[in-house]
């Protein structure tokens, strides 16, 4: 297709918001339908105005890096990248939506975003998988000359040639289309500390800089120094001219006011901090960091500004609520499931201190008000839970739940410190913990999410089953465990998947230690390490290092593969009424003609029903995850321990299209499980037995930088105060027994369309009305209806 | 050790009694509602559920079924000949794709006790519990009281939910180990209520107003059912009950909902209500709830 497609930002995040983590409902409908609740109706115009705003390609940030980078090819990399970014800022052509009350946009063309071109231009395979009419996007857009120069040269150029040791392409027709994320952006999935840059503002930031130049530095630390300064005068520069800008403008001269003077001094003012913080984070995003960033603890770190402007009157409750909602506006505009993954930013309030007490404050209240008021899919919005939660503010939460169908998602500062400090985190900052991204963990300048190993289970039990070779003769794993034929036992079957997993999780840890590699050398971002503890007085870069250095290993499909060895040993290893090669043939064929052992093969028990017939099961898994991890995975630049992760990737949608059949009778082509909660269309038990499955897991040891947990509930359980507190009563249990993570899908009228017009999407969807609970694709069409009408009602 | 005869074990029950429940179904009822939500519930043997949706025409059930009932039928699927079908069940034994299922399990208390005990968490935090449903769980006194003391036991908070069509004597055994009946009442006018439940009406009152009086909690609670029992006369008949009865814990309004007739054809039975009853409207069932308060009735949900 050509370059020249046309979408709306509503479109284009409709479509691909459903493959956003635990956005599964947010759907096109949502988006557009949602009922926006402000009482400030310039608030609701501008949202509207961003909705409609077409998204395009911004050039500006491609050609000025391009001549920066050309012109001081001497230079450091990092200081070509700091001079760049630096001239962007002082370049960039200004604007400012209307009603919008803060300074800050991505590119110089409202809903456009721009091209990292120093680390790749390329389609991504995230995105390009869930709309696959858009490969292609960039045809036509970027200008040859821009493309020739960087052919080579930029992050993923130099990771071909210098780290793999590929000749150099001579044409952009040799590159991949898809070269992976990492690639196309810095790795993002963190969340800076504002802290200092509140206290002293950027002038004291560069302060700090030139202080720490009077010490011992060598060349490289240097370059560092002189890199972050740079970045950060470009980052004061760009505040200046936007004050200029806005003084021109009619009525805007509070904004010009605020931008000039937090351009160097730190902010007095709610409004002020919330702008510097807002131009920080933008920034960031400019550098290339465009990938799940979380701006800090606002509800914490804002608080003293709020107290003080209520002790002098210049800000009420309202105006809290106002100016967060255009913060998460803000948020939304740059927002892009495109090449440039300008996605998932999120923000958290609430939380405990390390020692159990409640951190909930006003702040805490609205601005989950004003977040949620917005209806919007992104920013995503989470609630850290804790055994001494204000229950009338976690009652508040479930209420803001109707608004978005999905936010607040919840966290649990019960076992969530817990694995981290089981990875080296002290106490006192891992009870500083932030969500980051779909369901990844950081802490404010000390930590970030970097996934630098991947198990595939479902591919070590393909392997397990068919000698290594897979269904479709696809693989050559020799002599890494005995064929099927000779698997005569259950735990010679799993000592085989064992094994697979092993050998996967060797070949993805080697492949991605290259990946850091280019990482550390080129994916430099100066300004974003200015807000990481210890990178200016280290004078290194945030990929060199940070406080703490936990990369992590991701699983996929844990539900999925619990089920399938749980099928296995029941059909195959304990009925014998098959197999392992029948199972084999019988995946391969997708079942066809194999329809009786499939049934056989669903009939085993499931995970997420409290069966305890699988309780095993789960530690098996975990286990075959885990002993690997701890013997081959260490990051190289401090020796860390890896933690453990579920990978939500582009959702599990669109991972199952690609996904042969399975043994646990999945068919090929249909959804994996999307949380480690239960596959597809396998709840059978009700949302306790769900819950109680997940607590099985064990989510301090062996999910440390997190799971993800959905559960679906009816709209007019949530508008029932009655019903409301009972779900309260069950989300309190979860959490004290351990449940790391929770996203509560609202089930209403439109998600239940689409579940009749998807129903094998919806096949775990039970509606219980006036005490009849029944999975909503087995009534009849007219009952659906019913259903609907009266969830219309609520 | 007593086995009870049970069709279902529904968790996170939260419309039968206080808090997150775990809902003991049991089989077997001596009333005939035409409205009946659980109509597989009405005859104490086990019955054969069929989901000709599930089958996948692997042919195995037709050679195990004795009476020969199953045969493949036009679409290639089982086809099932009731007038053959004895409910022996061997078929669901063999049936992979679980089409054929046999409902109606007998199950020791101690069973039925480890599943419901594995929600004691959501009851503790939420003040719910286990609640003995039917069918009419007054029909397996033995099991049902087995089961209720060593609930009890455990500290659960227990309910039983019965339609009152019983002898006092199985009240009075079971009543120390009940901590709130969810007492069913269907219909005021003697001859309905015949009509619509196959029995009299004088017993259940009898009984509801011996267990009252006996000092049992209850909780009312009275199906409405458009065309049949939503009279203004009904109504008023509920509000003279609940001021003869004023230890009532208080009265539930049960809005008919017609799900169940989905089920009809998994156990080829019939029904003879018609299916011009619909459930009624919120706007509807708010009339009878104001009709009823302003008539001094506590009404509980």
């Amino acid at each position: 297709m050509s370059g020249r497609m046309k979408f709306s930002r509503r479109e284009f995040l409709a479509a691909s918001g459903l493959a956003a983590g635990g956005l599964v409902m947010f759907g096109r409908s949502r988006v557009a339908l949602a009922a926006v609740q402000t009482p400030n109706a310039d608030m609701a115009a501008l949202r509207q105005a961003l909705l409609d705003s077409p998204v395009d390609v911004a050039l500006h940030r491609a050609k000025i890096f391009t001549k920066v980078f050309q012109q001081h090819e001497a230079e450091p990399w990092i200081v070509r990248k700091a001079l760049a970014l630096r001239e962007y800022f002082a370049t960039v052509p200004l604007y400012l939506r209307e009603h919008d009350g803060f300074a800050g946009a991505i590119s110089e063309t409202p809903g456009a975003m721009p091209l990292l071109v120093e680390l790749g231009i390329a389609e991504n395979n995230i995105y390009t998988s869930e709309r696959p009419e858009r490969a292609g996007y960039l045809a036509g857009k970027v200008p040859d000359d821009i493309q020739e120069y960087w052919l080579n040269r930029n992050m993923w150029g130099r990771y071909r040639t210098e780290i793999l040791g590929q000749p150099p392409a001579k044409s952009r027709a040799e590159l991949k289309a898809n070269p992976g994320y990492k690639f196309i952006s810095n790795q993002g999935h963190l969340c800076p500390s504002y802290a200092g840059l509140l206290r002293v503002g950027i002038g004291g930031l560069r302060q700090n800089i030139a202080t720490r130049r009077q010490g011992e530095a060598d060349a490289a630390q240097l370059a560092f120094l002189t890199a972050a300064d740079h970045t950060l005068a470009g980052l004061s520069t760009w505040a200046q001219r936007y004050s200029a800008f806005l003084a021109k403008e009619k009525q805007q001269a509070e904004m010009a006011r605020i931008c000039a003077k937090i351009a160097t001094q730190p902010p007095e003012t709610f409004r002020e901090a919330l702008q510097l913080i807002w131009l920080a984070h933008q920034a960031i995003h400019i550098e290339g960091h465009g990938y799940s960033c979380t701006p800090d603890r606002l509800d914490q770190l804002l608080l003293p500004f709020y107290e003080a402007d209520r002790k002098a009157g210049r800000l009420d409750d309202a105006g809290v609520i106002r100016l967060t909602e255009n913060f998460v506006l803000k948020m939304f505009d740059n927002t892009y499931w495109g090449p440039e993954h300008h996605l998932t930013q999120g923000f958290v309030v609430g939380g405990s201190t390390p020692d159990g007490r409640d951190l909930t404050n006003r702040l805490s209240w609205l601005m989950l008000e004003g977040a949620t008021n917005m209806a919007l899919p992104e920013p995503l919005v989470w609630v850290r839970w804790h055994p001494a939660i204000d229950q009338k503010f976690f009652d508040f939460c479930l209420t803001r739940l109707t608004r978005t169908t999905c936010f607040p998602m919840l966290w649990n500062d019960k076992v969530v410190p817990q694995g981290l400090m089981n990875l080296g985190v002290s106490r006192e900052d891992a009870f500083n913990y932030t969500p980051v991204g779909c369901n990844e963990l950081g802490i404010p300048g000390q930590f970030y999410y970097n996934p630098n190993a991947n198990v595939s289970y479902l591919a070590a039990i393909e392997a397990a089953l068919t000698g290594g070779k897979g269904y479709r003769q696809q693989w050559k794993w020799w002599k890494i465990a005995p064929p099927a034929s000779e698997l005569k036992t259950f735990d010679q079957f799993s000592a085989a998947v064992g094994a697979y997993i092993r050998k996967q999780l060797e070949q993805s840890y080697a492949a991605d230690m290259k990946v850091l590699q280019a990482q550390m050398t080129w994916g430099v971002t100066p300004l974003t390490s200015c807000f990481f503890h210890g990178c200016i007085e280290r004078a290194r870069d945030m990929v060199q290092g940070t406080k703490y250095n936990i990369l992590s290993c991701g699983g996929i499909a844990f539900a999925n593969a619990v089920d399938c060895m749980a099928a296995v040993r029941d059909v195959v290893f304990e009925k014998k009424a098959a197999t392992l090669d029948e199972v084999a043939t019988a995946c391969t064929a997708n079942f066809q003609g194999h329809e009786r052992l499939r049934a056989k093969l669903c009939a085993a028990p499931k995970h997420g029903n409290d069966d305890p017939r699988v309780d095993d099961i789960i530690k098996l898994v975990e286990r075959l995850r885990d002993e690997p991890m701890q013997d081959i995975c260490r990051d190289p630049r401090d020796g860390s321990k890896f933690g453990n992760s579920h990978v939500v990737r582009s959702g599990a949608v669109t991972m199952g299209r690609g996904t042969p059949a399975t043994p646990d009778g999945r068919l090929a082509g249909t959804p994996v499980a999307n949380s480690v909660a239960v596959s597809a269309g396998c709840e059978r038990s009700g949302p306790t037995a769900t819950l109680n499955s997940v607590c099985k897991l064990d989510a301090a040891k062996s999910w440390q930088c997190a799971y993800q947990v959905n559960i679906r509930f009816h709209a007019g359980m949530i508008a029932d105060e009655g019903q409301r507190e009972i779900l309260r009563a069950m989300l309190n249990v979860y959490f004290q027994n351990g449940g790391q993570e929770l996203q509560i899908n609202v089930v209403d009228s439109a998600a239940l369309r689409a579940a009749q017009k998807n129903p094998e999407q919806y096949r775990d969807l039970v509606v219980r009305v006036a005490g009849f609970s029944e999975f909503f694709v087995n009534l009849t069409p007219e009952m659906q209806n019913e259903v609907i009408a009266r969830t219309e009602h609520m | 050790m007593s086995t009870g005869r049970v069709f279902d074990i529904q968790r996170f029950s939260i419309h039968d009694g206080p808090g997150i429940r775990t809902t003991v179904f049991l089989k077997g009822c001596p009333l005939r509602c035409l409205w009946c939500s659980n109509p597989e519930s009405i005859d104490p043997k086990p019955q054969l559920s069929f989901m000709a949706e599930k089958c996948i025409a692997c042919g195995a059930c037709y050679a195990v079924c004795k009476p020969g009932a199953l045969a493949k039928g036009t679409d290639g699927k089982a086809q099932l000949d009731r007038a053959r079908c004895t409910n022996c069940g061997d078929c669901a034994g063999i049936c992979d794709a679980q089409a054929l299922e046999l409902v109606g399990r007998d199950l020791r208390a101690g069973e039925v006790l480890e599943v419901v005990l594995r929600d004691r968490d959501y009851y503790v935090q939420s003040g719910g519990g286990l609640t003995l449903s039917g069918g009419e769980p007054l029909l397996q006194p033995e099991f049902v009281e087995e089961l209720l003391l060593a609930a009890r036991s455990q500290g659960l908070h227990c309910c039983v939910e019965t339609a009152g069509y019983a002898g006092w004597e199985v009240f009075d055994r079971l009543k120390r180990g009940v901590d709130l009946w969810l007492f069913d009442y269907k219909e005021s006018d003697p001859s309905l209520h015949a009509k619509f439940t196959g029995r009299e009406r004088e017993t259940i009152v009898a009984r509801l107003q011996q267990l009252h009086d006996s000092g049992a909690k209850i909780l009312l609670r009275c199906p409405m059912i458009p065309q049949c029992n939503t009279r203004t006369e009904h109504l008023d008949g509920i509000a003279a009950l609940a001021r003869q009865l004023p230890q009532l814990v208080g009265v539930e309004l049960l809005p008919y909902f017609d799900l169940w007739r989905a089920k009809l054809k998994r156990f080829g039975l019939t029904t003879a209500l018609p299916d011009t009853v619909k459930p009624p409207s919120r706007e509807q069932l708010k009339g009878w709830s104001d009709y009823l308060r302003t008539r001094g009735v506590r009404l509980i949900g």
